[in-house]
Parts: C-alpha cells; structure tokens; sequence
C-alpha cells in the first residue's frame, strides 16, 4: 500500500530543474532522489519553456514519489500575452495594458484543467478577474 | 556559498500563496515552495540584501501595505550549503531481508556466499525495501517449498519482487504488470540494472502462475480477488500484501481461500494461499 507521508507544493521554471535550492532542501528533507524527479520534471515540461509549472510532488513511505504538474499560473500567461514583465503597482489606477477576448479565451482553455469549472465562460470570467487585479484592460 | 531561506505568509501580507509565488519569481526567485501559510523561496548569500530590497518594495505595492508591514511578514533562515546531488542519500543503507540484500547504486558491497544482492534506487515507482509490506513479500518469496515454473507480479512498481524471484529462481518465468506506465519503466530499468528479464505484460484470460504476488491495497486486492484467485494455479501460492492488520480479514473474505500463513511487520500483515490441486 502506498502511505504518502509528505507532499511538497513548488513552482518551477519548466525544463529547468536541478538540486539546488528550493529543489534540494524541499524534497532533499523527505528523501526523494532528487536526480530522478529533477531529470522526469525537466523531461515533462520542456516543451513549456519559459513558463512557470507549479508541481505537487507526494512521497510515499518507502520514499518512492510520483508528480503532478499543473498548468502556469493566469497571471504568468498574461503576461506572456502582453509582453510585460509585471501587473501594475494600482491596478486601479495605473494599466499595463490590453488583452483582447480572444487571448483571454486562449488563457481560459490553458488553465481550465486546472480550474473547477468545464465552461469556458466560466473559465475566461476567472482569467478577466486576474487580468483587473493586475491592471490589465480585457478588450473586445 | 550558503543560501537565505526567505519565506513569506500569506496571512501576514493578505496575499494568496499564488501572488507571492509570482512574486517572487518575478523578482529574480529561481523557484518557490509553497507551506500552510507560507510561500518559501533560497537566495545565494549575499545577493538576499538586493532581492529582498526589490521583494519588499513590490510586496507592499501588490498587498497595500506598508514596508514596515511586509518586513514583519517575512521570515529570514541561514541555510548552509550543501552537495544537493549527494544529501538526499544521507540516511540510506543497505536493507537486509532473509538472503536479500537491497543495496543502493552508489554503494559499495562485498555479499557474502549465501547473499542475494538487488541493486535498487528510490525512484518514481513503489518498491525499495524500505517499507515493511515489501519486505514481507520478500520473506514469502524465500520462504517458498519449491521453485515456481511461471510467476505473476501484479502491481509490479520497482519490479523488486519480481526481481526477487528472478535472482533466487533464475529457471522461473516472470511476468509483470503495473496500470502506471511510468512503473513499468522503472521496473524495466531495474530489471536491466539486476541482469535479469521479465516480461511487462497483463495476464491472458485462461493464463495461470504458480505464484501470484500482489503488494497493492485492500481495495484494489478485493476488486481483483476473482482475477488474482484465477490466475493462481491449482496448487500454486497467491500471495496478498499491502494490508494494515486490522483490514486483513475483510481483504481475506473476499478471496474464497483460507491462508497457509500470515506475516506481519510494524502493523501490516501479508496472507499467503495455496490453491487446492485439481482433483
């Protein structure tokens, strides 16, 4: 049976894991060998280079582990969109700029394995919210 | 080059875990770590001075609050440089078992006469001998009457057992299966890594083994009883583990068999079945 005795939540640059911190002292702590996941992270996230994939890895008693990777954060995707390197300081106040529907539609079908809703109505209302709160104009 | 720990609440600052993580990497963090109440991340010493100045400013923009708040917010730990690549391994050892000696590829052993050795590494898939349902299913092995002809490893992880039998029966034929695929390449690996073969395949209706390993969970061992009970050849042994002690009787009833013997360790029992012969 496997017992999981720990999980260690982390964001990651993709395809670009290694030992060093934060890797090594989160997973170091609880055993796993580090070479094994930074080597099965980097294979699976490659293809998503220069993103950053938030990973949820469980470790089991017998200090075997296994990973689960999740789609990028919305506010890393806007920003990607809009070719910024941050939200706004007010976002009331001070816009970093526009996103058409249309990229936000695009965001929305990223994120929506990861989010708790199968509508894309649903989804793009959740991303145009990240966008406000960056400062970031939704546009037809 | 000793590392900061700089870790940040998201109760403190009123931000979620997911702005700080953002947060942080946005100001140069090369990863985070996300805790109950807190979002971590290691700075290179000294280069924390000049991140946290930059970390300070855009948290207290992002949480509206003042630097003084946010500093308060922020927790600051020495965390001294380490061989990362090595530090992992720093409390793994050999696991001894009956003639079975678990040994790690980094380390060096000399095996005496009777020693079966399974080099095996921590890995992504179940099966190191450093848990006891493992290490049960291992003793069974050895304590077999006779060799088996045909061996069945179901939910074969690491490959370990089947590993096992393999290198204590070189004659015998073993197949595995594992519904994860990322475990049937582990076990293919080991297989490999140990010099021995088994085939990663499912059992064929009609297929029968002398013995049937099964180190998985009560629920997955009572779904599968009637599969795990069929494949297991008139006086062959099936062998159940993977069972905490209290629930080995309800996992017990739903095979129609009564056990040959029990094991347990640290709270966790293995059954064994002998199939009756055909009369």
């Amino acid at each position: 049976m496997k017992k999981v005795i720990g999980q260690v939540k982390m964001q990651l640059p993709a395809g670009q894991a290694t030992p060093a911190p934060p890797v090594g002292p989160a997973l170091g702590q609880h055993g796993v060998n580090l070479m094994e996941f930074c080597k099965a992270f980097n294979a699976r996230t490659q293809k998503q280079a220069g993103m950053i994939i938030p990973v949820v890895v469980t470790i089991y008693a017998d200090r075997s582990f296994s990973f689960i990777t999740k789609t990028p954060p919305a506010s890393i995707l806007l920003k990607k969109a809009l070719g910024v390197d941050k939200g706004s300081p007010e976002p009331n106040k001070i816009k970093v700029g526009k996103v058409t529907r249309e990229q936000v539609r695009e965001i929305a079908q990223i994120k929506m394995p990861d989010l708790n809703t199968t509508n894309i109505e649903a989804a793009m209302r959740i991303v145009e919210g990240s966008a406000r709160s960056m400062g970031i104009d939704v546009v037809d | 080059m000793n590392w900061k720990k700089i870790t940040v609440s998201t109760e403190k600052t009123g931000l979620t875990a997911e702005d700080i993580a953002t947060i942080l990497m946005n100001t140069g963090a090369s990863g985070t770590v996300e805790e109950d109440s807190s979002v971590s991340t290691w700075i290179e010493q000294p280069r924390e001075h000049e991140f946290l100045d930059l970390l300070v400013r855009t948290l207290s923009m992002a949480a509206d609050r003042d630097q003084s708040e946010i500093l308060a917010a922020i927790t600051l730990d020495d965390e001294p440089d380490r061989d990362w690549s090595q530090w992992w391994k720093r409390d793994l050892t050999i696991v001894e078992v009956g003639r079975f000696r678990v040994v790690p590829s980094w380390m060096d052993y000399e095996p005496g006469p009777q020693d079966i050795v399974i080099h095996m590494d921590p890995g992504m898939a179940f099966g190191t001998a450093l848990h006891p349902t493992t290490r049960l299913c291992m003793r069974a092995i050895e304590n077999l009457p006779e060799p088996p002809a045909r061996v069945l490893d179901m939910g074969t992880g690491s490959g370990i057992l089947a590993i096992a039998v393999k290198l204590l029966h070189p004659s015998a034929r073993v197949s595995g299966w594992d519904t994860d695929p990322l475990a049937l390449e582990e076990a293919h690996l080991n297989c490999e890594r140990n010099g021995v073969t088994m085939e990663l395949v499912h059992p064929r209706d009609g297929e029968t083994f002398d013995l049937v390993l099964a180190n998985i969970s009560p629920p997955v061992l009572k779904d599968m009883a009637r599969h795990l009970e069929a494949w297991t050849a008139p006086g062959g042994r099936l062998v159940l583990s993977g069972i905490p002690g209290p629930q080995s009787n309800e996992v017990s009833a739903a095979f129609g068999l009564t056990p040959e013997y029990t094991l347990e360790e640290e709270g966790w029992r293995l059954l064994v079945y002998r199939k009756e012969d055909d009369l």
